[in-house]
């Protein structure tokens, strides 16, 4: 008789151990876990928002903004804290950058308010 | 095309939204729109109550909000209906509200009737409410040992209970220690263990290995502190009395005299109210002679919400309603094994397994995602 045990036999034993290994209680929590999955997925798959934004999200526009973001947060954390007041602002707004970022921002806003 | 759906148990829940799903172009345009008139806010999964009684799971783990689990294009009240008036097409409201509709489907449920039996609501244990199943559940942690009865009234709700509660108490006995101090007594008002033949042959050896005597064709008549007297003159005594109580629909539906014991007359294959075209019936408000269990009205619902959906597009219905029911059954011993039927199909259960208690116990907690149509 070999020793060596075939695969239906090493299939059933891991079977026998995860049957072991489990109980009632982690089977509920599974069961649980599943369950919202299940509803997540359902939301999602039939929002047309999210298809939406999910669709937006494969464009370079998208990757482009997300960019732009990071770039804005670094940016604004490593410069130095402004002088303020009407100088202050003043030199802001001369930069070519933030006007572009302004009328972007306005075109936004014209857009929400049709 | 106005949809109103009475009730938000089960089967409502899931007409509703399977509806929702199938017409959700129409009720986008609003050429047509569906109503839910539901007498809570919230939405109890009631087979939990069998699990809650021998401390399997919580009372927490019973109930969301109904208005979480319906889709979001659903017009939900909590406003019970009072009065229906068929000829005219239309439903009052406790709220004195006047609600018309094109097609009706009344699905209020059923309730537990122990006050039917003298002496059997005082004197006896039960599961089919959140306060019998907690009550129940203390009475048993209390329980040091003697004589167990298990007695079902007819007609009852979920034909798999009077069966899975008597494993369950054996496994609860035998996990406390005190097995050999109980002396288990199952009765049934049919002559076998169970209504189904071929789960009453499978269940009656099952018994047998377990120790547990049962007597058949015992249908209660009255009970009396320590003592449940049949109709057929014969009695068991007990220590403590675990029933299945009779049932009956609800109320207004008796008050509305639309069936009789509160069950509405139904056709079998198109599940409409017998004589009414637009009326539809589902789950334990109708009279068929199938199990009143939760996936009964699955199964209908499925078969409602196709043909209602056929009839708004198309002006017709699609498909018949088989008959079909799948009821797990907890045989104790974290096994269990399933019966399912349909009108032409009798059941045929197979030896329990690990494998499918745990299905169940995994199905208690993805119950929802079934109500929201899901699975």
């Amino acid at each position: 008789m070999s020793s060596e045990i075939t695969i239906q036999q090493q299939v059933d034993r891991f079977m026998q151990g995860a049957g072991d290994a489990l109980t009632d209680d982690t089977v509920a929590r599974l069961g649980f876990m599943m369950n919202e999955l299940l509803i997540i997925a359902d939301r999602v798959t039939r929002n047309k928002n999210i298809m939406k934004l999910l669709e937006m999200s494969e464009t370079k526009d998208f990757a482009k903004m997300l960019d732009a973001m990071s770039v804005a947060f670094d940016s604004y954390k490593e410069s130095p804290a402004t002088s303020g007041g009407i100088g202050g602002m003043l030199k802001v707004m001369s930069d070519p950058n933030v006007q572009g970022s302004l009328k972007l921002l306005g075109n936004f806003s014209k857009e929400l308010n049709k | 095309m106005h949809i109103l759906v009475v009730g938000g148990g089960m089967g409502g829940t899931i007409l509703a939204n399977n509806l929702a799903r199938r017409l959700s172009g129409e009720l986008e345009q609003g050429s047509s729109k569906i109503t839910m008139l539901s007498a809570s806010d919230k939405h109890m999964y009631q087979p939990g109550l069998l699990y809650v009684a021998v401390g399997k799971m919580s009372t927490s783990e019973l109930y969301r909000d109904q208005k979480s689990l319906l889709e979001s294009s659903i017009d939900f009240h909590v406003d019970p209906v009072e009065k229906f008036d068929l000829d005219n097409n239309s439903v009052t409201t406790k709220s004195g509200k006047k609600i018309s509709y094109d097609i009706l489907c009344i699905a209020t449920g059923s309730r537990g009737h122990a006050e039917g039996i003298p002496g059997l609501a005082e004197n006896s244990c039960q599961f089919y409410t959140e306060a019998d199943a907690v009550a129940m559940y203390k009475k048993l942690s209390k329980f040091e040992g003697g004589k167990v009865v298990v007695a079902t009234g007819v007609p009852h709700k979920c034909p798999m209970s009077p069966l899975e509660i008597t494993f369950f108490l054996i496994d609860y006995f035998k996990k406390r220690g005190i097995w050999d101090k109980v002396d288990l007594h199952y009765t049934y008002p049919i002559g076998r263990v169970h209504s189904l033949a071929p789960v009453a042959e499978w269940a009656a050896p099952e018994f047998d290995k377990e120790g547990v005597t049962y007597e058949t064709l015992f249908n209660m008549k009255e009970v009396v502190p320590g003592k449940v007297i049949s109709e057929e003159d014969s009695s068991a005594e007990f220590d403590l009395l675990v029933t299945v109580p009779p049932h009956k629909g609800m109320q207004v539906i008796e008050d509305n005299e639309l069936g009789k014991g509160g069950f509405i007359p139904t056709d079998k294959k198109k599940l409409n109210m017998e004589g009414r075209d637009n009326v539809f019936v589902l789950g334990d408000t109708t009279n068929l002679p199938i199990s009143k269990a939760g996936s009964t009205a699955h199964f209908e619902a499925e078969a409602l919400g196709e043909n209602i959906a056929a009839i708004v597009q198309m002006g017709e219905p699609v498909r018949d309603y088989d008959g079909k029911v799948f009821c797990f059954i907890e045989a104790g011993d974290g096994k269990a094994t399933y019966a399912m039927f349909d009108y032409n199909n009798p059941p045929n259960p197979q030896a329990p397994t690990s494998g499918l208690h745990w299905f169940k116990t995994a199905y208690n907690r993805m119950y929802w995602a079934s109500a929201r149509g899901i699975i």
